[in-house]
């Protein structure tokens, strides 16, 4: 019998916190070894996850239809004198899962704000400005990934790289939030619409 | 692989975003050596509003993605709607053609009679001005000269349905059931009527 270290479940259930652990199966030597006459230069946790695609073809074809229901939940930044109350969605394990961040309200000095356009008054530049609001979204962001996924998680570089985010957001198997909840707000900074 | 520029002509403007009240409205059409894309994107502007829809309809081909749990580089429909009231929720259908390389152009076009039946839906929906279908798709042109595809799709998606899973996850932990009930009970959505309607019709004559 042999040990082979490092493979990742990657099944109906991927991407969630076990996967992040690495772990041992015992298989034959066998085996072992006509996995390895297979694999090519694919590392094992690839090989096993692409025979794991291959049964989910052979067992319905590709076909899903997914429900998921999220439930809501608040958080509040702050930051010097302000307070951003925000709400996004709880974690679930699913690769369909977004965040979906949602300014509920804002405080500066105990104040209510209408809008976060009202908070970088202050700024002369126009594109100063536009920057202000997707930044403090992206702070957002990383606050509700570390309270919901990884409590270490910070983003490498600007709020305007994507290809970072795509990194993280890859690491942390949640592609799909990756374009709903990075490049759809990167896009709109892109085209100057005020983040709201 | 097929070619979808022809398919353009039923679109005043593709890849670009149209805007009407707070609802953008896309038609995505992407193609290149071995992907193709089909898709109608709506997206409501976030107004801090406790509710919001943001919805994806269409057929492609993409890269493969190693992450993937299906094969994305195979030909497939997809559906995602994803809307927040009190609470949130998503929808996605993601059906896989087989062996389907010479039927892929008739799948596109009668992918472009949902979209125009679907689009016209939501403007009713939402009640919107009528006067912006034909901003945004030429519905006679698409009436009158693809609506003979639509069946041939609906028939590869009902064949999809017959091989397919229903997951639902409400606590986190995916739950997989397949019975009609509960097909009706999930995928009754207003916005999906002109592809579920028939579909419905199609597995219960079959049932």
């Amino acid at each position: 019998m042999l040990y082979i270290t490092s493979i990742v479940s990657i099944g109906e259930n991927m991407n969630n916190e076990l996967d992040k652990v690495k772990s041992t199966i015992t298989i034959s030597l066998g085996l072992k070894n006509r996995l390895r006459d297979i694999k090519g230069s694919a590392s094992y946790e690839e090989i096993i996850a692409k025979l794991l695609r291959s049964r989910n073809e052979v067992v319905h074809n590709n076909n899903y239809i997914e429900i998921q229901k999220f439930q809501r939940r608040e958080m509040v930044y702050s930051n010097e004198d302000k307070k951003i109350i925000f709400s996004y969605n709880k974690y679930n394990q699913s690769q369909n899962f977004i965040f979906d961040i949602q300014i509920n309200s804002i405080r500066e000095n105990g104040n209510k704000v209408i809008s976060i356009e009202l908070l970088d008054f202050k700024i002369e530049d126009k594109s100063e400005q536009l920057v202000f609001g997707y930044k403090l979204y992206f702070e957002l962001l990383a606050l509700a990934i570390q309270n919901e996924i990884e409590p270490l998680f910070k983003h490498k570089g600007r709020f305007e790289d994507y290809y970072s985010w795509k990194k993280e957001f890859e690491n942390l198997g949640i592609s799909k939030a990756f374009e709903n909840d990075v490049m759809e707000k990167l896009n709109d900074f892109k085209n100057g619409v005020h983040y709201k | 692989m097929i070619d979808i520029s022809s398919l353009e002509q039923y679109f005043p403007k593709i890849n670009t975003p149209l805007t009407f009240d707070k609802y953008t409205f896309t038609i995505s059409f992407k193609q290149d050596e071995n992907i193709f894309l089909i898709n109608l994107h709506i997206k409501q502007q976030d107004t801090k509003e406790n509710h919001l829809i943001k919805f994806r309809f269409g057929l492609g081909k993409d890269k493969p993605q190693k992450e993937a749990i299906h094969d994305t580089d195979k030909p497939h429909f997809e559906i995602d709607i994803y809307k927040r009231e009190e609470t949130a929720s998503s929808k996605t259908v993601y059906f896989t053609f087989q062996n389907s390389d010479d039927k892929l152009l008739d799948y596109a076009k009668g992918t472009i009679v949902l979209i125009d039946k679907i689009i016209k839906l939501f403007i009713i929906h939402q009640k919107l001005d009528k006067y912006i279908i034909n901003k945004i798709v030429y519905d006679e042109a698409i009436s009158e000269e693809l609506s003979e595809f639509e069946p041939v799709l609906l028939d590869a998606l009902y064949e999809c349905y017959t091989h397919s899973d229903l997951i639902v996850r409400e606590e986190g932990q995916p739950v997989t059931i397949r019975t009609l009930h509960n097909f009706k009970r999930y995928l009754n959505i207003k916005e999906l009527e002109p592809l579920f309607l028939p579909l419905l019709d199609k597995i219960e004559k079959n049932k």
